[in-house]
């Protein structure tokens, strides 16, 4: 903002000027006209910190990142915290490594380039959230639907990490105590301890917002791709490159023998990996300062990070038979350096932690309730369920894991309905203004400020994959053969939703409807 | 006018604000701010709505503007179709 620049500018101009000598003394009017300026600085400033750790737009000098590699890396970071390594043990099970590494790969890079169209896009040119963005499809009120998802989806993922992190810190301390089964015998008490302070440890760091998001990835998903490259190489001082991608685990039955279906389940765990990805992309897409970083950084960055942990964790699990990481890691790096690769993973997965904490605070924020609470509030309500978890960690990567194998499936029908709706319908403009209206005459108030059409299709869109495919009981219907479930899903709902609209005339009457004058509706 | 108080600085809040928004939005938005609301108008209020004016304006006028996203869709297209057609040659090689 400019007068936020203004505001720093006069800040620096007045430090340089401060006097080294006993200054004069000032009139009662100077005093004021000091004091002022320092209150409306503070408030412009406050203005700043509102735009960062609310719903606000944020314009573009006010975003933070403006390079490629952030913006790469903090993407990254979400697809290479821990529990890539557990997405790595199922892709073994598909029956043929490689081809389940490159399948999966070319799925999330799909995914991710279908969702950065959707989802990126609008929240980088108007600078708004995710849920906002998706209000001039799903209506004012029908996007809390969306909000709900991504709450859901920051809470579910948080908490697996939370969970995972803390067992792992429980293994470090098995082993430093001398067992080698750190996977079993890890210290109950240890792992409350270290899940408690691991939740206080990312409340402090989101506290400092989207910064420390931006700082914390930028060195935490590098750390993670390093250690992932360590493991390989470990690997490859044993094996060679060609036996660690044709390995196989004998004791546990493959997913399919058929080479073509191998490549379609692959393909479609990526997809599904890229579209959970759809309710963070926006979050951080707003911070994004130059449209030539907004595509190629998370769509590279996220599938190729994702793709290479858990290629290297398939390619582990394979190669020892162990499908636990805790267990294979030990065999692989010995005790002494597992310890200090755990002690990195650790450490790196702070990162993703803070970003899910960021974004569902700001989604969260929806809630008329909580957005009148301060920030330190606000973080600690989306915070608060990890001390749950820290006493329940492994129940919560037993039951927990098994439903974010559906997250990605949630997403594909908004996804669909975004992008008919962003590109096909609204020709790429969405009214700001109304997107923070809530009423009656706004443009995208609906019907009561939802937007039926879009929320059955999204329904419809969610029921028609699982008929098509479950991806936890890996049931799939024949039509799935060809090409997965989410090309023919995806592309039934583009096109159903914009039939409906166009028939039932309603985008048009919206478009038609002039702006209101400006009601800001936090 | 405004005044200083412990924690926080008084602000005016009056209908002459220019934002259409109700007493209960203004007074959450200046709660969020860590500002008091009071009964006059000020040149700190008008100050706010204009923080506030240039936040949802400037946008407006940036989607309005030339800022096309040409470049992020042919960018988004080219990675579709690069992976889609990777997915074909691996498919006909198995």
């Amino acid at each position: 903002m400019n007068g936020g620049q203004q505001a720093r500018g006069e800040g620096s101009s007045s430090d340089r000027n401060v006097p080294t000598v006993v200054p004069r003394r000032r009139d009662a009017g100077e005093r004021r006209g000091c004091i002022l300026r320092k209150m409306q600085q503070d408030i412009v400033q406050r203005a700043l910190a509102e735009t960062l750790e609310g719903r606000l737009p944020v314009l573009p000098s006010m975003r933070i990142y403006s390079r490629f590699a952030s913006f790469m890396w903090t993407c990254a970071a979400f697809g290479c915290a821990s529990y890539a390594y557990l997405v790595g043990t199922s892709l073994a099970t598909i029956g043929n490594t490689w081809v389940a590494i490159v399948g999966y790969w070319l799925g999330t890079m799909l995914g991710m380039a279908i969702v950065s169209m959707a989802v990126g896009v609008p929240c980088f040119r108007y600078g708004i959230d995710t849920v906002d963005a998706a209000k001039g499809a799903l209506g004012v009120r029908g996007a809390l639907v969306f909000m709900l998802g991504i709450v859901l989806s920051c809470l579910g993922w948080g908490n697996v990490l939370v969970a995972m992190t803390a067992r792992m810190a429980g293994a470090i301390v098995a082993l430093a105590h001398g067992r080698s089964d750190s996977a079993t015998s890890v210290n109950a008490q240890v792992v409350v301890a270290a899940a408690l302070v691991l939740t206080g440890i990312v409340w402090w760091l989101s506290l400092k917002g989207p910064r420390a998001v931006e700082v914390l990835t930028r060195w935490g998903a590098p750390s993670q791709i390093a250690i992932a490259a360590l493991l390989l190489a470990l690997m490859l001082g044993r094996h060679s490159l060609g036996s660690l991608l044709t390995a196989r685990i004998d004791h546990v039955s493959v997913m399919s023998p058929d080479p073509h279906l191998q490549l379609t389940l692959a393909i479609e765990f990526g997809w599904n990996n890229g579209f959970t990805m759809a309710p963070f992309l926006g979050g951080i897409t707003r911070l994004v300062a130059h449209r030539r970083i907004v595509v190629t950084p998370p769509v590279f960055g996220y599938a190729t990070g994702a793709a290479f942990i858990s290629g290297v964790a398939a390619m582990a699990t394979a190669i020892t038979g162990a499908t636990d990481p805790m267990l294979w890691l030990t065999q692989i790096a010995g005790p002494w350096l597992s310890v200090i690769i755990m002690g990195v993973i650790i450490m790196a997965n702070v990162g993703a932690l803070v970003a899910f904490v960021y974004i569902g605070a700001i989604s969260i924020q929806q809630l008329g309730v909580v957005s009148k609470l301060p920030w330190r509030a606000v973080t600690a309500i989306v915070i608060a369920p990890s001390l749950i978890v820290a006493f329940r960690t492994q129940a919560m990567l037993d039951s927990v894991m098994q439903l974010l194998t559906y997250n990605g499936v949630m997403f594909i029908g908004v996804t669909g309905v975004l992008l008919a709706d962003y590109y096909l319908l609204r020709r790429q403009s969405l009214s700001v203004v109304d997107l923070f209206t809530m009423s009656r005459r706004g443009k995208y108030w609906y019907w009561q400020g939802v937007n039926w059409i879009a929320v059955a299709v999204l329904v419809g869109a969610t029921a028609a994959y699982l008929l098509m495919f479950d991806p936890v009981t890996l049931r799939t219907a024949r039509p799935f053969y060809a090409a997965g479930a989410v090309l023919p899903v995806l592309s039934v709902a583009i096109a159903v939703y914009l039939l409906a609209m166009r028939l039932s005339g309603i985008a048009r009457r919206s478009d038609a409807e002039p702006s209101e004058p400006l009601r800001v509706e936090l | 006018m405004g005044e200083r108080l412990e924690g926080g600085t008084v602000i005016a809040t009056g209908p002459e604000c220019g934002i259409e928004m109700s007493e209960g939005q203004r007074e959450s938005v200046a709660r969020r701010m860590g500002i008091v609301t009071g009964p006059e108008p000020s040149q700190l209020e008008r100050d706010l709505r204009d923080a506030l004016v240039a936040l949802v304006n400037v946008v407006r006028m940036q989607g309005d503007s030339a800022l096309v996203n040409r470049r992020m869709v042919i960018e988004s297209l080219i990675w579709i179709v690069g992976g889609a057609a990777l997915w074909g040659l691996l498919a006909a090689l198995l």
